[in-house]
This record gives structure tokens, sequence and C-alpha cells, in this order.
């Protein structure tokens, strides 16, 4: 990694916005802003709920966005509006939450991707993957080459995107949401080599939703809200308390659980081993991912899965939600053996649905309104000979999307011009809307902003409450434990232990320590509690 | 389980109402400009042409272009479902080849039938390729087009006939009081089934569905690969009836009748604007775009102008089209 010198010093802003506005038709998304967005030699933490106008700041800085009005200043001169190539050229990288894999490409190309190494137009492909395996060691990641990037779990991809970034010459990195896809080590990774390269003098600038991150890691906090920067400060100067209210303004509503309060659910469900489960599964297997799991989930039950990325926690939810035609195992619905679904529509016919991790590739249809997405495949009921009465449908959606707390005069829009908490408050509408007993949610709150999250949880529980099932897979272990029943921990595809909240509360150390002994002892480790 | 859904959400207290576009005739041209372009078209027309407007011109436009209407409409189907068929042409030949060859076999109804049956199977094969198989659409139908047609020609051999019976030639030839042509009122018929079935069926939406993101209609319960395969078995049949038409109108057919039906249906459900990405687009658009191609058609070979000129201007509307197209999508976006 080579590291440009530069004439500003520490503490000198190197990337900074000068009255700034963006608009977007009428929606203004950003309204005149001035600020220092990137520090040399700081870590610079933007928040604000979605919308609030974070990201386009960050685009704006990166060459994505041009601004409507206003300048943005680098190194004290002007950037050319809207030309990310303009920005990297000043020195100024930026990694969005949008991935920018190709495919079919390999990692170490992935990484060198509009940067190769050439000597007269030849590919000097052994100097590019000695980089990218000293970047590799220098970050603690695997290098994966014999693999193609589009193989790679969607954390892999993103640590693609981050060596990219270091891989370059460049004197400030913005990060949008970094850590949402990546586990707790890969996430420590990433913030030791944030902190490295800030004593070398870098500017950082990251968007986060994570607070406890922010104020663990970042030198500088800034709250956004409704498009207007509400306050810088120097981390220490913010409590959490006070960052949520900053974001919320009058609206607090939710803020205990997105201050991590969650309320403690510890004996709020009756479940006497009389009762029937809903769904059984025992010696869930899948070659080389997952051998041998159990599990049981009751009526009205929340049961986490938690692991670290790759410890098989999606593929588990794939196999059960009929993606995985390989898988084996034996399943038990409402006490009636049924064998592993084949497929979607098998899973679907059993009651178990999926709400899948990538909403906008796989959960929903950008161009069509939300209420088309909430009934999406579930028309019989408000259909007349495959006719569809288009007032019942969209009645349905109405009540679908109302619990959830989805504003229902939106539901006419197109689902693009939604926001991601709004997105995913549809997605769980479509599930209300289905009445299958079982949800399969693979990271229900990735990429929402804490209002919507909250109010995604509160929806969840009240659904669950209900008697409805779900199973729940998280990178956010506090997610996991602040909602779940139990948790069934997994390491390398094997179960390890099942915590019950009944036996005391279940927090995200235990559930480390677990992994973390797991870990270390080469042996198959015993398990920590019943595993059924 | 309805009764848990009922119980999870609370009473709707006030009637719902759809939403109500703010639907003026200013946001409906600012939105589809290719209304605009037709409205000028047809101004122009009016003024070089004045003849354009008499019934027997409009009725022989809409019997011409029987084969294309038809095709276009299936094409409309299969493009918003993300899917593409290069075949049109040769299952428009191979159902006036095979119809004209049922001529003194059997009468003509069972003939009309087995003929439609043909571009049927062509479909469901095109279908079962691309999604039983897996092949690209483009590839597939490029593939099968050649064969189609070579089929055809195996199976016409040199017994091509040039005068059909006076029981084959009805369909085409018959109008209602000598004014209106039987296969105007079939045309506009089919045109509006198939945007019935495309807005307002369940069928139709899930078309819409695995054209705008296959793997979340998956997810959804959706059969993609069947839906998407109906949409050329679709096409297949109508192109095929497109092509007995046509051949009960000329009294004859030959496996050279393909011509540029495939690439001038592509092309009127790409000038109504139908996002050749899938998932976006409506039966009504292709019918713009119809009206469009066969308008400029009957201008050029009505004043007798240059038909390289003609093949300048349509190509122009074509590249045109899907840069307004991209043009207004970009000023709505940002």
């Amino acid at each position: 990694m080579t590291q440009q010198p530069s004439p500003t010093s520490d503490g000198a802003a190197f990337v900074r916005l000068v009255d700034a506005s963006r608009n977007y038709g009428e929606t203004r998304a950003v309204r005149n802003v001035t600020m220092d967005l990137a520090i040399r030699g700081k870590i610079h933490a933007l928040v604000g709920e979605n919308g609030a106008g974070k990201s386009t700041c960050l685009g704006m800085a990166g060459g994505r966005v041009a601004p409507s009005s206003g300048l943005v200043l680098v190194d004290g001169t002007e950037l050319p509006p809207g030309s990310p190539r303009a920005a990297k050229r000043r020195g100024v990288q930026a990694i969005y939450q949008e991935l920018t894999i190709v495919p079919a490409l390999s990692p170490e190309a992935n990484v060198y991707l509009g940067q190769t190494i050439s000597r007269a137009g030849w590919l000097r492909e052994k100097e590019m993957r000695r980089g990218y395996e000293q970047l590799c060691e220098q970050f603690g990641v695997a290098p994966a080459l014999s693999k193609q990037s589009g193989d790679l779990s969607v954390a892999e991809q993103q640590m693609l995107e981050i060596l990219r970034a270091l891989a370059s010459k460049t004197n400030c990195i913005l990060f949008d949401e970094p850590t949402a896809s990546l586990a707790q080590g890969e996430r420590d990774a990433l913030f030791s080599t944030m902190h490295d390269l800030q004593a070398q003098g870098l500017a950082l600038t990251i968007v986060s939703h994570n607070l406890d991150e922010v104020q663990n890691h970042a030198d500088l906090i800034t709250v956004f809200r409704d498009g207007t920067l509400v306050e810088t400060r120097p981390a220490g100067q913010w409590t959490k308390r006070e960052i949520v209210n900053s974001m919320l303004g009058d609206l607090t509503r939710g803020a205990d659980i997105a201050a991590g309060q969650h309320r403690n659910r510890v004996s709020a469900r009756d479940r006497s081993s009389a009762q029937q489960p809903v769904l059984q599964v025992s010696g869930l297997s899948r070659a080389g991912i997952i051998d041998n799991i159990d599990l049981t989930l009751y009526p009205g039950e929340v049961l986490g899965i938690a692991g670290l990325v790759g410890s098989g926690r999606t593929s588990i939810l794939r196999a059960l939600a009929g993606l995985d035609p390989r898988a084996s195992g034996q399943v038990s619905i409402n006490g009636k053996p049924s064998g592993v679904p084949r497929s979607v529509r098998d899973a679907r016919s059993k009651g178990i649905s999926l709400l899948p991790e990538d909403r906008k590739g796989q959960g929903l249809l950008l161009a069509r309104s939300g209420a088309e997405n909430v009934t999406l495949g579930e028309w019989k009921s408000d259909s007349r000979f495959t006719f569809i009465r288009e007032r019942s449908l969209f009645a349905s959606a109405v009540s679908s999307a109302r619990p959830v707390g989805f504003n229902t005069k939106r539901l006419g829009e197109s689902a693009a011009r939604l926001s991601g908490g709004n997105q995913q408050k549809l997605m769980i509408a479509r599930w209300i809307h289905t009445s299958f007993p079982i949800l399969l949610a693979d990271e229900p709150t990735r990429g929402v902003d804490v209002g919507a999250k909250a109010e995604i949880l509160v929806a969840l529980e009240g659904i669950v409450a209900q008697g409805r099932s779900m199973i729940v897979v998280s990178s956010e272990l506090e997610e996991i434990t602040g909602m779940s029943d139990r948790v069934l921990v997994i390491h390398e595809g094997k179960a390890l232990a099942v915590l019950d909240s009944h036996d005391g509360p279940i927090t995200p150390a235990r559930i480390l320590q677990i992994i973390f002994d797991a870990a270390e002892t080469a042996e198959p480790v015993p398990s920590g509690g019943e595993l059924s | 389980m309805t009764d848990l859904k009922t119980a999870t959400t609370p009473p709707m207290s006030e009637p719902q109402a759809l939403p109500r576009s703010t639907f003026t005739v200013m946001s409906l041209f600012t939105k589809y400009p290719m209304i605009w372009v037709l409205i000028a078209l047809l101004i122009l027309t009016t003024i070089l042409y004045p003849g354009f407007w008499g019934l027997t011109n409009i009725t022989n436009i809409l019997t011409q272009n029987t084969g294309l209407i038809l095709a276009s409409v299936g094409m409309t189907f299969v493009i918003i479902a993300r899917g593409f068929d290069l075949s049109v042409g040769a299952i428009f030949a191979a159902g006036a080849v095979f119809y004209v060859s049922m001529d003194g076999v059997m009468p003509v109804l069972p003939a009309v039938i087995l003929s439609v049956l043909v571009g049927i199977v062509f479909g469901a094969i095109n279908g079962a390729l691309i999604n039983a198989v897996h092949i690209n659409p483009f590839v597939a139908t490029l593939g099968t087009s050649s064969a189609f047609i070579g089929l055809m020609t195996l199976y016409a051999g040199a017994s091509v006939k040039f005068s059909v019976s006076e029981e084959y030639s009805f369909l085409g030839t018959f109008k209602f009081g000598d004014l209106i042509p039987l296969s105007n009122v079939v045309v506009i018929v089919v045109f509006i089934i198939a945007a019935i079935v495309l807005a307002k069926t369940t069928f139709g939406r899930s078309i819409y569905a695995i054209g705008g993101n296959p793997e979340a209609a998956r997810l959804s319960g959706i059969r993609v690969g069947l839906v998407s395969a109906s949409t050329f078995v679709i096409i297949g049949g109508l192109a095929a009836l497109g092509g007995v038409f046509t051949a009960s109108h000329l009294g004859t057919a030959q496996p050279n009748f393909v011509g540029n039906m495939t690439l001038d249906a592509i092309a009127v459900v790409i000038i109504g604007g139908t996002s050749l990405i899938g998932g976006e687009g409506s039966m009504w658009r292709t019918a713009v775009g119809c009206a469009i191609l066969m308008i400029v058609n009957n201008v050029f070979s009505s004043l007798n102008l240059e038909p390289a000129l003609q093949l300048v201007f349509k190509g122009t509307i074509v590249v045109v089209a899907v840069a307004v197209d991209v043009w207004t999508r970009r000023r709505q976006s940002s």
C-alpha cells in the first residue's frame, strides 16, 4: 500500500462541503450542509435515520452525487460535480453500500479493478497477486484465490470492496455502512485497520447505523436529521441517548429498543412441554456446510440462530425454505413428518416463508407499487376466476402493511422510491399477507435505520404474539438476543448449544463465549444445552 | 390460517380506496412521450396524405399488418417477462405454410386449429429450451428460428400453392357489411383480451413479477419457469394465427414470409416504451408502437416514397423512442 504524502497535516479538513444541497425531484435529500466531512487523521462518523441525508453527503464527497447547489472542496479546491473519477484522482475513495464486485472475476482481479498494475498494456498478474496476498494478510482475511468472486458470501465481497480502496493511493476513504454484512471478527479487523490508516494520516469517514461501533471507534460524530446537519461533537461528548434523541428529533418512539435496551421477554410466553411444536427438524445436513442440525420451533416463538459469517446459519434457512435441494434430514410440521422442502413452492405449501437477506435482489419488484409488492404471488383470496379484484387486493395490502407501521398512503408508490426501512416493512407485510405460520427471517433489519428498526422489531413481536413463529438469523447479536426466546448457537456447520431465555438472560457475551470456546478446542465440542 | 390473519390486523376503520393517480392529460403526455410522437405523426400524415383517414385505407392497414399486430401482442408478453423471441417470424411463416398445405386435405376449421397448434408446439419448444434447459432466450430462439424455417421448407417442398380454395380464403377476405374485414375484428378482439389478461389477471401479474425480479417471484411461490414458458407458447400461437390470416388473405404462403416480421415486432414493443429489461410495459404501449410503425409504412408506400428512406426513418424512430424513454426515466429519477 502506498500513501501519498500530503501537504495538509493532521486535524485539517480534507473534504469540505460548503452550503451543499441535493434535491431528488421534490424531495430535498440534503439542505444547505456546511461541514468538514473528512479530516486528516480522524475517523468521522455520520449517523442518522435512513433518508436523513448522510449517505447523500457521502455520495457528494465521493463524486457519485452532484450537488444541486453548493460546493465540494477537496484539499481546498473545488471538486468537479458528479465525477467519481475526479474524486479518486484527488485521493478520495468511496465504498458504497451497493457492492461493485464483478462476479466472474477472481478476488484479486476485483481488488485491482480499475487500477490494474500493467506494463505496456500487459497485466502484471504476479505483482497483483502478491499485492493482494499482502493486503489479505495485513487485514487478516482468507485470500480465497481459487474462487470466483461471485461465489463468495456478501461479507467476503464487502471485504474485497474495502481491500480495493486500500490498494489504491488514497488520502481519504469514505465508508457507507461497511459493517452491515460483517461478523464481529471481521468488524474488529476492519476497525483496527481503520485505526492504522488513521495513524498514517488518512481522513476516514464512516456512515453507520451501529451506534456502539461509532461511539467506540470514531473521533467525531455528526448527527443528521431530515436532510440537515443537527450537530457535530467529539465522540466522547455524546451519550448514546443524546445521539438517538438528536437523530429522531421529537419522535422518540422506539428509542429504548434502538438504544439496545430490549424489553425483557423472558417468560413472556407459555411453552409447556405438552405443546406441539410447529416445526421440528432433526439431522438437517448439507455436505460440507451444515452437519446434523436439530431444532424445534413452537407456536408463538422466536428462535434465533447465532454464529459467525460462514458458520452455516443462512444455509439452515435456505434448506428449510426449499432453496437447497441437496439438503437432507427429517422435518415435521405440526407433528406430521414431511421431509425437507424440495422447492420454494413445497416449503410454502408447508407454511414456511422466507424473508430473504438481499431485499432488492431477491425480494422486491422495484418498479412496481408497494401494494403489488405486499401481495406478490398471493392473489387467491382477492381474485375471482384469475381476475384480480383490484380494490380488495389493495385493501388486503393496506391491512397487512398497517401493523408494520408502513404509511399506507405510500402503498401506491413504486418500491424503488422507498427507503430501506420502508422496503423492509413491505417485505414483512408480505408475510402477514400470506398467513404462513412460519417465517425464516434472514437479517430482518439489515440496512434499516434506527427508527424503522424499532418499528419492525415491535411489529414482528406483535405478529409472533398472535401465534406465528419465526426463526431469525442476524449478524447483530444484540438483535438476536433481544428478540429470541431461544437461541441456537452454531459454529462451522455444527450446533453448539441451545440457550433458553427461561434459564436466564441470553447475552451476546454468552453466545460469543460459546463460539470462541469451540473455535479454540479443535475437538468437537460437547453441547452446552439440550439440542432439540 | 385466514382467521389468524384477521386477528393480527386491526379492523379497517374507514373504507380504503385505491390511490387515485393524479391523472391529467398533461401528465399522460410528459410521462409517455411516444403519444406526442403518434399525434405529431397523425397531424403530419393528415397534411401529407389526406386519403389516410378513409375507412378503406384504415382497414387495409390493419389487414396488411394482421401478422405484425398479433406477433407484437405476443412479443409484449415475452419481453415483459424478461424474454426475447427471434423466432416469431419463422413461426408466422410456419403457420401460413401449414395452413395452405391443408387446403383440399381437410375442412377449414380443423386446419386453422392445427396451424395454430403448430405455432403453440414451436412456442413450447422455445419455452422448454429456455426454462428447462436454461438456454439464453436470444440464443435459443436464434437457433430455433433457423430450424423452424428449415422444417417448413422441407415440409412444403416444391408443392407451394399459389391459390387456395374459396373456402380457405374466406378468413382473410370476408368483410362484415362489405366494409369491416373479419381479420380486423379478430385482431382487435385478441388485442383487448391480451390487454385484459396482462393488466387484470393473476397470470398477468405473475408476468410482471418474473420480469421485474425472477428471484423475488420464485420466493413468492410463482412458477417462474412455467409462466415464462407460457409467454412463448402465447406468442407461438398468435404468430401462427397471424400466418393463417395472411395466407388466407393472399391466397398463398411460402417459408420466405418471414421477412422483417421478427424485428418489426420487437421494434413495435420498444417504440411503445416497454422496457427490454423486463417487468415494465403494457399492451396499450404496444398499440401506440404498432400505430406509429403502421402509419409510417402506409404513408411511405401511398406516396411512393423511396423505400430505402423508409428504412432509415423506421430505424430512426426506434432509436429515438429508446433515447426519449431513457431520457425521461433519468429525469424522473433525479
